[in-house]
């Protein structure tokens, strides 16, 4: 035998120890670099920290201090009480003078986000039981807020509509009250008469049909009633499904492109080729956003448990479900990097693909109500994924199964291929 | 016994041996039909104008550029993927982290080339006497001059005792001290057996190191050998330097033709200054007598052998 045993397990260990030493190595080089850039260190914990705490406590849509300016032309004690007990706004009455051109103006500016015009006679038309109108204004602009004013202020006008309609509900048992009276008297006077009997008789069960009739029924006369499918507390957990993943993709994809751009700017890649493939460093790469996004994971989740959410914490389904996001982010910043020539432009880059991903995630505007080929293609953007599967892992406990290795593989092959070939 | 006979490396193979090696870039050809061999213990030094493709011939025998190539690029004869670890590739910009102490990027460095990090540094404190780097490891790379930066560039390169070196323009940057530094460095790695292979711009200096000398042109080896052989390829044993006092373009014109018809080879002109290419120091005698039938005054005039930057000019 030409070569002792020892020798040839020498020619299998000595490569494998030399490849573990890369990819340490590759490790130890980003690990030691985000510590001393301290910029990027800061960013990626204080990004999912002030991201966290601002949906967790500082956007919360049930916070009612809606600044309202009024033009009480009506100037009753009616129509004062009616925009005083709005609830969830802030009411502040301006001068009866150039009221309405002052309130636009004011709202032109940011003083008041809506504005109320209570018109002459509002309240006269409420007795009359005619239907009576207040203008609203509001700026239209602004996209956000615009979309809340419908259900906003006919929410806040409820409660006072309920008590005009309770009060009109009295008022028709009052006068149906009075007729009955009317109708028992006639009654009474013609008991002899067989036929003005009965007659009398279908307008005493009409008068009974009315006075039984609901101010519910009035106020709303099919009742909708929303049955929620998950239990109601896991509406404060769900949150987390949407906001890890965004900050996930957001943070990795701009630490991975520009950690790319740092090695191909210092020739640390020229220094990565010659001793190897790059696969290795690749590979480095994956653990490295791995680690990032872990940390990211237990910030946000830390945050959500002190707001009161509770998850199960299935270990392993976890675990796949960070490689999974973590493992996409990196190979999708790397390519980024490729394509980018300085810093500043994959920092552009990954907010270029950021913003629309985050737009067509469903976290702001439903994507049920998008055009059909929106729909198509927010079904194919990997953010969607990651936010179902979060909330697969983390609200139910599912597994989310190894499908998302294949999309891995190629996005590993493609990356491998353009470092290999064309840096 | 197969496969560990695979694994095998065979000695008495070339360092770097490189048979009828074409590569492209798009459409435009590189090098074309490049065949070179390394000996064991030699300097090889690769020179040609910009654009020739020498760097692109050592970075495709070093593995950095992995595109698809024509030929056989063989280390030790073996594949030059398998025989990595026996190449020290330096490159033309310094390749150090700037963020990382020159400990950091000596650790990092000798990690990347599979070897521990308490040998890397030891490897380097050996480097850094011999190339005269005596600055502190916890520095970072901004905190040290040009010519120190390319020196610890160079000793990253080769904290595991590579047996092929591959520079790629290593005196770029470099004073003359440094330069000297550098090649008395080279020398003492080749007397311990270690194959160089490297680039450069400064002829004249690398003339007096190496032992082969490899000029490409368009891509191809126009030259390969040593100083002689390239000095008899081209005819020019001596060259002749020429300062005239005042040189019309008449008087011009008919030297111009007069070394046409004694096939006498005018490598440079400029004003007043000619530099002649000459076979032997009878000729220098024919052109004198010419210049004197003339009436050509010198301010200077000189004959002496040529230097590499002489013959790179000529060819």
């Amino acid at each position: 035998m030409k070569y002792s045993l020892k020798l040839k397990m020498k020619f299998l260990i000595d490569p494998t120890v030399a490849a573990s030493r890369k990819f340490y190595g590759y490790l130890k080089k980003d690990m030691l670099l985000l510590i001393r850039r301290k910029k990027y260190l800061y960013l990626s914990i204080l990004i999912p920290l002030i991201v966290g705490l601002l949906f967790l406590f500082f956007l919360n849509p049930s916070i009612d201090n809606i600044k309202v300016g009024i033009c009480d032309y009506d100037a009753t004690q009616y129509s004062r009480q009616t925009v005083s007990d709005l609830r969830g706004f802030i009411v502040t009455f301006l001068p009866r003078a150039n009221c309405t051109e002052q309130l636009l103006n004011d709202i032109k500016i940011g003083k008041y986000s809506l504005g109320l015009e209570v018109p002459n006679g509002f309240s006269q038309k409420i007795q009359d039981l005619e239907q009576a109108k207040i203008l609203v204004y509001y700026d239209n602009t602004d996209i956000a807020f615009s979309s809340l004013i419908d259900w906003k202020v006919d929410q806040s006008m409820a409660a006072y509509e309920r008590t005009v309609i309770d009060k009109l509900n009295a008022e028709l048992g009052a006068r149906v009250a009075a007729i009955r009276s009317g109708v028992d008297f006639i009654s009474d006077l013609t008991r002899d008469y067989q036929i003005a009997s009965s007659r009398i008789d279908a307008i005493d069960q009409d008068l009974k049909k009315i006075e039984e009739i609901e101010t519910e029924f009035i106020l709303n006369p099919i009742w909708t009633e929303k049955v929620p499918v998950y239990r109601t507390e896991q509406t404060k957990d769900a949150g987390f499904a949407f906001i890890f993943p965004i900050i996930a993709l957001f943070i990795v994809l701009m630490l991975a492109s520009t950690s790319f751009i740092y090695d191909k700017k210092s020739n640390f890649i020229v220094r990565v080729k010659s001793s190897t493939t790059p696969l290795i460093y690749i590979l480095a790469k994956l653990a490295f956003f791995f680690v990032i996004t872990l940390a990211n994971f237990l910030i946000i989740l830390f945050l959500f448990i002190a707001y009161g959410a509770n998850y199960s914490y299935p270990v392993l389904k976890i675990l796949n479900l960070l490689f999974f996001i973590s493992i996409i982010n990196t190979l999708l910043g790397m390519l980024i990097g490729l394509i980018s020539d300085n810093e500043g432009i994959a920092i552009l880059f990954s907010l270029v693909i950021s913003f629309p991903f985050m737009l067509l995630s469903g976290v702001f505007y439903p994507t049920q109500t998008m055009p059909r080929l929106m729909q198509y293609i927010a079904k194919i953007i990997p953010l969607n994924y990651q936010i179902e599967y979060s909330k697969a892992v983390m609200l139910f406990g599912q597994s989310i199964g190894f499908k998302w290795l294949i999309t891995a593989l190629i996005l590993l092959i493609l990356v491998n291929y353009l470092i290999t070939r064309k840096h | 016994m197969w496969p560990f006979d695979f694994f095998k490396r065979d000695a008495k193979k070339y360092p770097l041996a490189a048979e009828s090696v074409r590569f492209s870039y798009s459409e435009q050809e590189v090098l074309q039909d490049i065949t070179l061999n390394v000996k064991e213990g030699t300097i090889t030094a690769i020179i040609g104008k910009s654009g020739s493709g020498k760097s692109t011939f050592l970075k495709l025998a070093a593995g950095i550029i992995a595109g698809k190539y024509y030929g056989k690029i063989k280390i030790f004869g073996r594949s030059k993927v398998l025989e990595k670890h026996s190449v020290g590739f330096v490159p033309q910009e310094v390749a150090l982290i700037p963020d990382l102490t020159i400990e950091d990027n000596i650790k990092i460095a000798g990690l990347n080339l599979g070897i521990p990090e308490d040998k890397a540094l030891d490897k380097a404190f050996d480097l850094m006497k011999l190339l005269r780097l005596d600055e502190s490891i916890k520095k970072k790379p901004f905190e040290l001059s040009g010519g120190q930066k390319v020196r610890l560039n160079i000793i990253l390169s080769l904290l595991h005792n590579p047996k092929v070196i591959v520079l790629d323009e290593p005196f770029v940057g470099l004073d003359f001290l440094n330069r000297r530094l550098l090649w008395h460095f080279l020398e003492s790695l080749k007397k311990k057996g270690f194959s160089i292979i490297l680039t450069s711009h400064l002829l004249t200096e690398t003339q007096d190191h190496v032992d082969k000398l490899v000029i490409l042109k368009e891509g191809k080896v126009f030259f390969k050998g040593n100083m002689d052989a390239l000095k008899s390829k081209l005819e020019i044993k001596y060259v002749f330097e020429v300062r005239f006092s005042r040189l019309s373009a008449e008087n011009l014109g008919k030297i111009k033709k007069f070394c046409d018809y004694k096939d006498i080879k005018i490598v440079d002109t400029y004003e007043k200054y000619m530099m002649i290419s000459l076979k032997n120091q009878r000729a220098r005698n024919t052109l004198t007598n010419f210049f004197d039938k003339l009436k050509l005054e010198y301010e200077e005039i000189g004959f002496r052998e040529p230097n590499l930057d002489e013959i790179f000019l000529k060819a």
